[in-house]
């Protein structure tokens, strides 16, 4: 049987997880943060129960696929996995030295892939000696649901690589799209202007939110920008916002807003918070 | 007798891809509109039908949406033919309502509006009142969109205004993203229909909008702000300069 081990048990490396054994998939799931991986299980029961509930998966498979899960706080036992997915925190020296174990304790074959959203594949590929088989395998929040996954080639990263990642995603049932190692990838990087220019716009005094946000909707999109950043919160908008403009050594059009900074200075991060640039119950 | 009172005649003058769903629009609502296509030089003068057909217009719409020069003159003809209550509407893409009031000799008649083809029944309106404009002219421009079923939303007067200006960034990155080459035109829309949830990828967008106007209103509007915010990817410009602009002329992004 195929088997894929995966670092780090929070919200991304447990929904991967639940992605590849509900696709026949041996998995290997680690994290040392107490408490991680029992809260990992719970939550990937509590999926197999509500699918079986809903009639996406019977009895049998749900069963199965709870047999392939296994959970680890010894990163050696990753050793057996072909393929290694890292879903860690978002902080380079951590994700290099995860990279380096993994460099150390996996046969030279086996692919080592990031879930990063905004970390250079290529500076994770170049602590290993095998930068060739290092790639991005950006999967989107809730990952059992969301069928995107971003193959990122990094510099030195081969294209038997870039094509086992690929297959794998079709296999489990992902849309996986190629891109080139840049500062966040398509989407996170595409998507930039739908909330900047919002803010810009605001910022002009050109239309307050809700006008935006209703204008937004007429033109076929689910939620308008402001209604958008309450849902990710402001925080974690601004936060790829500043990312993605020091990434590209401060090029404008990546500019972050002083309103958003603000906003979030007043503690109004969102639905989370109860107020944002809308308010909640 | 089963006679209708004739409802207000509409004149509509500009680019086709604006002036045929509007003058759809009118005349599915049962208004008498006169359509005169032009596609960037404008008519120096206007034929003897139309100038009467002017002399009649309750309302008239200018929908050129660039060149400017082409749109200064055809504004001009406009406010010299029409009768003087009469409100005029002008597609405000590249230029404020506050410039093309500048251009008249009536600017309290004046009304910017922002849409995007295609322009169908529930489609979203902007309308932007320019800096010395008029509540009267709004009031009646605005009545007429609403009965053809237009969506109407008051912004400030600015060049590009709402949609435009967050459609046109969107595309304009995502063909920077193509340019340097980081992923294919078919991923980068696949990806923030699947990512994000957009109803259409932007290069898509792009090619239904037509490269031309794209790259014509980020032009405007870094003229406008002179930021570099709204730098053209060279790309697209590249693109216009071959033809390539999209569904009109058969090939963008995409093959149509």
């Amino acid at each position: 049987m195929e088997h894929v081990g995966i670092v780090g048990a929070g919200t991304m490396g447990r929904g991967i997880a639940y992605v590849a054994i509900t696709h026949g998939v041996q998995v290997t799931l680690y994290d040392v943060a107490p408490g991680a991986l029992e809260s990992a299980a719970a939550q990937i029961e509590a999926w197999l129960g509500e699918a079986t509930a809903r009639g996406r998966l019977d009895e049998g498979e749900a069963r199965r696929a709870r047999d392939r899960l296994r959970l680890s706080a010894t990163l050696e036992d990753l050793a057996g996995a072909e393929i290694v997915i890292e879903a860690a925190p978002e902080n380079l020296a951590l994700k290099q030295e995860i990279f380096r174990q993994l460099d150390t304790i996996c046969p030279p074959g086996t692919i080592l892939a990031s879930n990063t959203s905004s970390l250079s594949i290529t500076a994770l590929g170049a602590v290993t000696r095998r930068p060739d088989r290092v790639a991005g395998m950006h999967f989107f929040n809730p990952a059992p649901i969301m069928r995107l996954v971003e193959v990122v080639r990094g510099l030195a990263t081969s294209e038997e690589t870039v094509r086992a990642l690929v297959d794998l995603a079709r296999r489990w049932g992902k849309t996986p799209v190629v891109v080139k190692d840049t500062p966040g990838f398509i989407v996170n990087r595409v998507a930039r202007p739908f909330y900047l220019e919002a803010l810009r716009l605001i910022g002009e005094g050109v239309a307050d939110p809700p006008t935006v946000d209703r204008l937004v909707r007429a033109l076929g999109f689910r939620m308008g920008p402001f209604e958008l950043m309450d849902l990710i919160g402001l925080d974690v908008n601004l936060s790829v916002s500043e990312s993605i403009y020091h990434a590209f050594f401060e090029e404008p059009r990546f500019r972050p807003h002083p309103l958003q900074r603000q906003m979030v200075q007043a503690g109004r991060l969102g639905r989370k918070t109860g107020k944002g640039w809308y308010e909640y119950e | 007798m089963g006679t209708q009172p004739l409802k207000e005649r509409i004149l509509i003058v500009g680019a086709a891809a604006f002036a045929e769903d509007l003058g759809g629009l009118f005349l599915e609502q049962g208004y008498p509109a006169a359509v005169l296509i032009c596609e960037g030089e404008p008519p120096l003068a206007l034929s003897p039908d139309l100038q009467a057909e002017a002399r009649s217009a309750a309302l008239a719409l200018e929908v050129l949406p660039f060149p400017l020069e082409s749109k200064r003159m055809l504004i001009t003809t406009l406010d010299e033919a029409l009768s003087p209550e009469a409100p005029l509407l002008s597609l405000c893409l590249t230029v404020s309502a506050t410039q093309v009031a500048s251009w008249t000799r009536r600017p309290g008649r004046v009304v910017g509006f922002a849409a995007l083809p295609p322009l169908t029944r529930e489609a979203p309106v902007e309308l932007a009142v320019p800096l010395a404009g008029d509540s009267a002219a709004l009031k009646s421009a605005r009545a007429y969109l609403e009965r053809i079923g237009l969506r109407i939303e008051m912004v400030r007067d600015t060049v590009g205004m709402v949609l435009p200006r967050i459609l046109c960034a969107l595309i304009n990155e995502a063909a920077f993203a193509v340019m340097e080459g980081i992923a294919t035109p078919e991923d980068i829309d696949t990806a923030m229909k699947l990512g994000t949830n957009y109803p259409r990828g932007p290069l898509e967008w792009g090619d239904l909008i037509g490269l031309d106007l794209v790259v014509a209103i980020l032009d405007a509007l870094e003229a406008e702000h002179r930021n570099g915010i709204y730098r053209t990817a060279p790309l697209l410009r590249q693109m216009v300069r071959a033809g390539l602009v999209g569904r009109k002329t058969g090939k963008g992004f995409y093959s149509w």
